[in-house]
């Protein structure tokens, strides 16, 4: 199968450039197209991909350990805690 | 480097099954740099513990077992001492008098003011959805406080 890539139409406005471009081949202009793009793609692959951060994989090790209900369980326990908890008044 | 301490009902939200709600909790922890320090108060493991006694399902005591086990050993476990003290009677005097509260609701919130005295000594984030810590936060700028929920 062939791929096309359709490119539009690119004006050159830079007349050394233009001229340049004018007297190559259009064999040599796919070229220099497909040179120039394998080297942005080369250049964004290259970028160092951030690693997963230490607190990224405990939240993942975490997740899903507990149920939804344990979850609310867990919560009213702390409420009735937390509403239970009194510093004492003395007279 | 920036430090937190987890309120019990965040910590528990971060082992539950993935949801809308916690969703937000993990992308948070996925913003954190390696160095930040990420702590509970001692209270928080005195709840869960609490939790685990008073269940009567073997499977979730397993979980919540679990939790403890994951809490104690990622996260830095704050008790009480000798630093919060005044922080705990100025932030307790000040609250009182701000918000005219009656000395029957004042005594509900102890328990959080000393969590937010205990943040305060850390010089940490407290994050919490308990819209207490909001007001608190609104009379003593030095609380600081994030609700990761929203």
């Amino acid at each position: 199968m062939q791929v096309a890539l359709n490119l539009g139409t690119i004006n050159i406005t830079n007349q050394e450039v233009a001229k340049f471009i004018q007297n190559r081949s259009i064999d040599e202009i796919k070229s220099m197209i497909t040179d120039f793009l394998n080297n942005q793609v080369n250049i964004i692959s290259n970028k160092p991909t951030k690693k997963k951060g230490k607190w990224a994989e405990v939240a993942d090790e975490m997740r899903g350990t507990m149920s939804s209900d344990t979850v609310e369980y867990l919560k009213t326990c702390s409420q009735e805690i937390r509403s239970g908890f009194e510093l004492r008044d003395y007279k | 480097m920036k430090k937190y301490i987890l309120d019990t009902n965040i910590a528990s939200l971060l082992g539950g099954e993935e949801t809308k709600e916690n969703r937000k909790i993990y992308e948070k922890f996925y913003q954190l740099d390696d160095e930040d320090v990420v702590m509970v108060s001692i209270v928080t493991l005195y709840e869960a513990t609490y939790g685990l006694k008073h269940s009567e399902d073997e499977e979730q005591q397993e979980e919540i077992r679990q939790n403890i086990a994951y809490i104690r050993k990622y996260f830095e476990i704050i008790p009480l001492d000798l630093r919060e003290m005044e922080l705990f009677a100025d932030l307790k005097v000040l609250y009182k008098k701000k918000t005219g509260i009656n000395k029957k609701a004042m005594k509900k919130n102890d328990l959080d003011i000393l969590i937010a005295s205990t943040a305060m000594a850390e010089n940490a984030t407290l994050i919490s959805d308990d819209g207490i810590f909001e007001r608190l936060s609104e009379i003593e700028p030095k609380f600081k406080w994030e609700n990761w929920l929203n």
